[in-house]
């Protein structure tokens, strides 16, 4: 964990972002590699001039030699290849679902705005869609999100809205899907306190917000805690 | 295994379950509390002898799960796939033994020689949960023993247990199953692992590998077989691995607390909760905080005065022996003002360090801490950082060196940076000896507690300010929520308060052994060599000293370094005493002394107000004095500091922190001399 991900990026032109997500394209379902012609006829320039942009990845560390005169992306090419794509697809979804604008146009506008903007466009954007995908969820029937309980409430974890690591990681303290959780502190600003089983955790507003669950019974006592109903 | 060898113990277990405990349990007295070189986060090693055979404890730091997301938690990880201790004990806490079988079931995967400690079974008792040890045993294949650490109750048993899986007795760790989709990828992942030869057991690698961790990996080839069976799996779940292997694993755990635990219907009573009302209460909350903080400050300060003026004494003594003792010339001059004024000087600090890390280490064993980071995230969250930075910033005042260290605790590099940044401008302990120097000097008695306050105030401000700067411009807004365990709260144990301050009490004496008596061995000669030939100007002549130093090496390094300083009103004088603050800021005290030819003197503590009242620098100009205190409240901080951020963050890190700091000292100093200007406090 010696380099952030804000140095790697400004390493890499956008040119170079295009070279390492067409490759991760070209890659799928392959073990063996690419081959630099094939690159090129993928990013649309001719062979002699994608050679000099796969030397500099190379030199970077992005992109590395296969048998056979082939190239491949190394792990660190993978991450940050996987983290555009991601990104085209957040733009795609944001263009499609929030605009309306037809996917042949969103397609062409997202690869072109997945290099363009400042990173912190892209995570405001993030958030955004977050909190829309937390909204779409909510308005199915009788789903909450934790931090608009109050104080006193109980209600089952039924899911969490955008980003699988917080799932993994609200599920390492306890708080997974099909527990029963019940506000202790929620004064509508700052972090909420739950009680999971027999511990308390504190949550920040915007993870809170994010953690969808189903309210129960304000009374219910038994089977809670330790039994907490599993989904199965 | 041969039986001479060392056995290595390793402890693992969720935050706060009472690893530290268990770990003084088992090392007593001879516990040796040292730093593993060549690791980035600290894990404490100690050493104890069972039936003529030597144990090596290895305190791991605190993790959820073995899906590491903290600095803290990839230690752990990689601690136990590259040096596999001999013996692993897993401490749990039998009041939530379901969420902490989670990590329990992970561990199993290891196939390591292991033992369960179940751990707070008196608590358990109270709140009417009954396990079935016996069973427990059973279904997890390895030995559990039930214990109360706190109060010591189990260590033997524990030991035993220890020593028998130590001498190789083989127990059958049962396995999670993950499914038959999961366990053919594993068996045929497995299988083509096979020739490669590592500790880590087959299946576990496997596993490793399928979860995209590239630490395990043997060839790429394999890694692209797990990332292509991944992808088909997810597929198939409409979910993330990751999430389906918890979701075993909390199965696996759930099973087993159904078996062998039973608990009472009653609603027990919880001091905890009820506490918790008011003191994570919005309002009450914050309010209870600030008496919180007022009332340790008042204590550090208040209880430590007549401490410190004891040793002030002790010094004073030390001294004139000294005086008495050797004949006049070159060592006298060593001994009595090198070494007894330099490092007597800063020892008469200790009182208030070891009260300051009392209470630290109160509010940490009561639980109150945790609280502390609830009420403040709110506000915190607002000034870009969250609940969790408080906690550094607060042992700031205390030490900065802790504080950098204690930002390990956040969860991604950006938040720690940022905190361990702005974690200098938190006044310090060792700042407060050049305080009091300059305010007792230039300001009215009414006046010093809210001066000091002011300068404590002002760094907390300009923390929030740079905070806020550097998060903006040298780091992405990352999205990193506060999740954190609030711990019960509990009667602090005095043994293992009493620890921490024995260990910062030795960690200062060390500093004041070897870094401050370096510090002001060098000064001191800096500041006596070359001797004068001719008798001194400047108005100094009455001092010999001060004559001698005004042509020493040291004023000569003044002068040079003058125009850097000269803008904000101060001399060459001051800009020694500057410099050796990065030694050490109570240095700066201390080469004061040397500076105004004071050190012969000795005997009278305030001679050195004296001499600064009389400095035409300062005369009739205390705005001078103040706008000096605010350069010193914030410039780079000392060597110690810089040691630690580079172990921590890397060089450039470090000259990063060295120069803003600095700079950020010399601009504020300027504003608050402009402002002396405007309202006339100085010409």
């Amino acid at each position: 964990m010696t380099k952030s991900e804000h140095e790697h990026e400004r390493k890499v032109s956008s040119a170079q972002e295009d070279y390492l997500e067409s490759l991760l394209r070209l890659e799928q379902g392959r073990e063996e590699g690419v081959s630099l012609s094939e690159l090129a006829a993928r990013v649309g320039v001719s062979a002699p001039s994608a050679s000099d942009v796969v030397r500099r990845l190379r030199d970077g560390g992005w992109v590395e030699r296969a048998p056979r005169g082939l190239i491949r992306l190394t792990a660190m090419g993978r991450a940050y290849a996987e983290k555009i794509a991601g990104r085209h697809r957040m733009i795609k979804r944001f263009l499609t679902e929030v605009l309306g604008v037809r996917p042949e146009i969103a397609e062409g506008d997202a690869c072109r705005a997945e290099h363009a903007w400042h990173t912190e466009t892209y995570s405001r954007l993030e958030e955004f869609m977050n909190q829309m995908e937390a909204q779409a969820m909510r308005t199915e029937k009788g789903k909450l999100t934790l931090g608009s309980l109050g104080k006193g409430q109980r209600g089952t974890l039924v899911g969490v809205a955008g980003g699988h690591g917080a799932q993994v990681r609200l599920a390492a303290l306890g708080l997974r899907v099909g527990v029963e959780v019940e506000v202790l502190q929620n004064s509508g600003r700052g972090p909420v306190m739950v009680r999971v089983g027999n511990a308390r955790v504190a949550i920040g507003r915007g993870l809170a917000n994010r953690v969808l669950v189903t309210l129960t019974s304000k009374h219910t006592i038994v089977n809670q805690g330790e039994g907490g109903s599993h989904g199965e | 295994m041969e039986n001479n060898r060392v056995v290595r113990v390793g402890i693992i277990g969720n935050p706060n379950c009472g690893k530290t405990c268990l770990f003084n349990n088992l090392t007593g007295a001879h516990q040796r509390v040292g730093n593993w070189p060549g690791v980035t986060v600290e894990k404490k090693t100690g050493r104890y002898e069972y039936r003529g055979r030597e144990y090596e404890v290895i305190d791991l730091p605190g993790t959820y799960s073995l899906l590491p997301y903290s600095l803290e938690e990839e230690v752990v990880e990689r601690f136990l796939h590259e040096e596999p201790p001999d013996v692993l004990v897993n401490i749990v806490d039998a009041t939530n033994l379901e969420r902490h079988l989670l990590l329990t079931a992970q561990l199993l995967g290891l196939a390591l020689p292991m033992v369960v400690a179940l751990n707070m079974m008196d608590e358990a008792e109270q709140q009417g949960i009954r396990i079935d040890e016996e069973k427990l045993e059973q279904m997890l294949g390895v030995p559990v023993v039930p214990m109360v650490a706190r109060r010591n109750k189990g260590t033997v048993a524990l030991l035993e247990r220890i020593a028998l899986l130590a001498e190789g007795e083989a127990g059958r760790p049962a396995q999670v199953d993950y499914g038959p989709m999961v366990e053919t990828a594993l068996q045929s992942l497995g299988e083509r692992l096979r020739p490669c030869e590592r500790r880590v057991p087959v299946r576990e690698r496997a596993l490793c590998l399928l979860r995209g961790r590239v630490a395990c990996a043997g060839d790429s080839a394999h890694t692209e077989w797990a990332r292509a069976a991944r992808k088909q799996m997810e597929e198939m779940l409409h979910d993330t691995l990751e999430n389906y292997l918890m979701e075993r694993c909390y199965a696996f755990a759930h099973g087993i607390v159904r078996m062998c635990v039973t608990r009472g219907l009653q609603r027990r009573f919880s001091v905890t909760e009820k506490l918790d009302d008011y003191l994570t209460h919005p309002v009450m909350g914050l309010m209870f905080f600030g008496v919180c903080m007022w009332l340790t400050f008042e204590a550090v300060f208040r209880l430590g005065e007549p401490l410190t003026h004891g040793l002030e004494y002790g010094v004073a003594w030390v001294h004139a022996w000294v005086m008495n003792a050797i004949p006049s010339g070159f060592w006298r001059s060593l001994v009595a003002d090198g070494i007894v004024m330099g490092v007597g000087g800063v020892l008469q600090f200790l009182p208030n360090i070891l009260l300051l890390f009392l209470a630290i280490g109160f509010l940490e064993d009561s639980g109150y801490m945790a609280r502390a980071a609830f009420v403040m995230d709110g506000i915190m969250h607002r000034l870009g950082l969250h609940g969790k930075s408080f906690i550094p910033m607060l042992i700031g005042f205390g030490c900065t060196v802790p504080a950098v260290m204690a930002t390990r605790a956040l969860d991604t590099r950006r938040d720690r940076l940022i905190t361990a940044l702005i974690v200098p401008f938190m006044s310090c302990g060792a700042r407060l000896p050049v305080y009091t120097l300059f305010i007792s000097a230039f300001f009215a008695p009414r006046w010093h507690g809210t001066i000091v306050m002011s300068l404590y105030v002002l760094g907390i401000v300009v923390a929030i300010v740079a905070a806020n700067v550097l998060g903006r411009l040298l780091f992405r807004k990352d999205y990193t929520p506060l999740l954190m365990e609030l711990p019960p709260y509990r009667l602090p144990m005095w043994r293992s308060v009493g620890l921490l301050m024995w260990q910062r009490a030795w960690m200062y004496l060390k500093k004041a052994g070897t870094l401050l008596l370096g510090a002001s061995v060098v000064m001191w000669f800096l500041c006596s060599y070359p001797r004068p030939r001719v008798n001194g100007k400047l108005g100094v002549a009455e001092h010999p000293a001060g004559a001698a130093f005004d042509t020493s090496y040291a004023a000569r390094l003044g002068r040079v370094v003058e125009p850097l300083v000269k803008p904000l009103g101060f001399d060459w004088k001051i800009a020694v005493g500057l410099i050796s603050g990065l030694a050490a800021k109570e240095a700066v005290v201390s080469t004061l002394m040397v500076v105004y030819g004071v050190g012969e003197e000795g005997k009278r503590s305030d001679a050195l107000q004296d001499e600064l009242r009389l400095d035409p620098l300062f005369a009739g100009k205390p705005w001078v004095a103040y706008t000096l205190l605010v350069f010193v409240l914030l410039y780079v901080p000392c060597i110690a500091v810089m040691a630690v951020f580079l172990r921590e963050f890397g060089v450039w890190w470090t000259v990063f922190m060295s120069v803003y700091t600095t700079v950020t000292a010399w601009v504020v100093a300027w504003c608050v001399r402009a402002v002396g200007w405007l309202v006339g406090a100085v010409r």
